[in-house]
């Protein structure tokens, strides 16, 4: 059963010397930041953790099977999350995990 | 895109200012956040967070590989892979940039192959429609004939009946063989003006002269003979032949519509139409041509040898019989059949005029063309060769065209 977002903020204000709203605000402008410095081509390094990145896509042209139409998909940006070393071999380490 | 690589300090100082909170305070929520999304994730096996995505342990089962140094083949043992889903307004504002960027459709080109395809069976279709009103159109005309006739269906089934199994020749020599006789019988009352008087006339003596021509004739010709006092019931007998036959013939048509075209569009029309009752109009259009019994004696029409010479030599077209404009409901073939008496002779006029006709089937009203006056040994009605020539010619000219000739 996977964490909810008030679960995440409650246990935070448990750790924390913050309180429920201010946790709710700290991680709204947190992600903010990320997003717009993501959207400025910037990654993020969460040490322990992994790291955000931006990826560029390049466009491309798609067609259509059914009715051979040729698009052209425009290029876009993507966040990519790149664990690092220690929680991937923590993660292969780990039992096997199904869902 | 590396460009530049924040950390969590740089993320707890703009935290700091943005907040009024000190940046150690902001150090220690960011580590413990993702202290927090750590142990939920292995705890849970993925973590779900609002407006950043979903972060989740996938199981990889082992499988098999080659190393491309050596070739050697391993396994890859099954493990567990983190994988992560941006929310959907994480994804919307990191594609900020590219976002007036939609998809465009270059072009609605479809397959060729499929496109000409599709073309050629709406062609084909076309065609045989065409077809099959002309046939049907030809039945009509055929019934509104019948009534005033009397002997006119004992000549028609047998030649349709011999239509579908391909024998042109043996069909034409029976054809000329009664004819002969005919015309030996009906000279006397070629001076008649109109066909229909013509056709009578005709049908009766014909009916006389059955019997000595009957040696060649197929059974289905003897048995409608027997018939013939029924006038009603051989009546609705032949309109279900004709019908049988159109039924059988459309498919054929539709399948080998270049190459039997002649056997299965030009014969029915020429001896259903043709042979018999418009003999007279030949002797007529030509009463300089005297017809088969004094033909030795003319200077004109060789024997039969040499008329097989006559086919062979390449064809002028110097003398002109006549000139006819063409109008909305004009045919080459049913000029053929005025002035030479057999629709199939339509190839001549056509290679008489090729410089004013492109396409024998599409020919615009208004244009005038020139009937030639054709060596008789040409378009001997009676020498099958001529028939069979002239068939030839018609097939090559339809397969030139890729079109069948409209009539």
């Amino acid at each position: 059963m996977a964490m909810t977002h008030k679960e995440l903020i409650t246990d935070l204000s448990s750790k924390l010397p913050f309180s429920e709203n201010e946790i709710t605000d700290l991680l709204d402008t947190t992600f903010a930041k990320m997003a717009e410095e993501m959207s400025m081509g910037h990654s993020i390094y969460f040490q322990g953790f992994g790291t955000f990145e931006p990826h560029r896509k390049e466009e491309r042209l798609t067609i259509n099977p059914r009715n051979q139409i040729r698009t052209l998909i425009p290029p876009k940006q993507v966040v990519v999350f790149k664990p690092t070393q220690s929680l991937k071999d923590k993660a292969k380490e780990a039992h096997r995990y199904e869902n | 895109m590396k460009t530049d690589k924040l950390t969590i300090a740089d993320i707890a100082t703009y935290l700091a200012q943005k907040k009024g909170i000190t940046k150690k305070a902001a150090t220690t929520f960011l580590q413990q956040l993702t202290t927090t999304f750590d142990e939920a994730l292995f705890r849970d096996g993925d973590l779900k967070v609002k407006s950043l995505g979903n972060f989740s342990i996938e199981w990889h089962a082992s499988r098999m590989s080659v190393n491309v140094q050596t070739g050697e083949k391993y396994e890859i043992a099954g493990h567990n892979k983190i994988s992560f889903i941006p929310d959907k307004p994480m994804r919307e504002v990191v594609n900020k940039p590219f976002e007036h960027l939609v998809p465009v459709i270059v072009d609605a080109k479809s397959a060729p192959g499929n496109d000409t395809w599709v073309e050629d069976e709406e062609l084909r279709l076309d065609r045989f429609s065409k077809q099959a009103q002309e046939i049907l159109g030809i039945i009509d005309d055929l019934q509104n004939i019948q009534p005033k006739e009397k002997a006119e269906p004992t000549t028609t089934p047998v030649f349709s009946t011999n239509e579908p199994v391909n024998e042109p020749e043996p069909v034409q020599q029976d054809a000329s063989a009664t004819t002969q006789e005919i015309e030996q019988v009906s000279e006397p009352v070629t001076t008649a003006e109109t066909i229909a008087t013509n056709n009578i006339v005709e049908e009766k003596h014909e009916e006389e002269t059955l019997p000595p021509s009957f040696s060649e004739e197929t059974v289905i010709k003897e048995q409608m003979a027997k018939n013939m006092p029924a006038k009603n019931s051989k009546w609705i007998a032949l309109s279900i032949v004709l019908a049988v036959i159109v039924v059988i013939s459309i498919p054929i048509y539709y399948y080998f519509f270049i190459v039997n075209h002649v056997d299965n569009v030009a014969s029915p029309t020429t001896t259903l139409g043709s042979s018999t009752p418009t003999q007279p109009q030949t002797l007529n259009a030509t009463p300089s041509q005297p017809v088969k019994p004094p033909l030795t004696a003319t200077q004109v029409t060789p024997k039969q040898p040499e008329k097989t010479d006559v086919l062979t030599q390449p064809r002028t077209y110097k003398e002109k019989l006549a000139t006819e404009t063409f109008t909305v409901g004009s045919r080459l073939t049913l000029m053929a059949l005025k002035y030479y008496g057999n629709k199939l002779f339509w190839v001549y006029i056509y290679e008489a005029n090729k410089d004013k006709i492109a396409n024998p089937d599409i020919i615009t009203a208004g244009t005038r063309i020139m009937i030639p006056k054709l060596n008789p040994g040409l378009i001997d009605l009676h020498n099958p060769q001529c028939l069979v020539q002239a068939k030839a010619l018609q097939t090559a000219y339809t397969k030139q065209k890729n079109i069948k000739h409209t009539k």
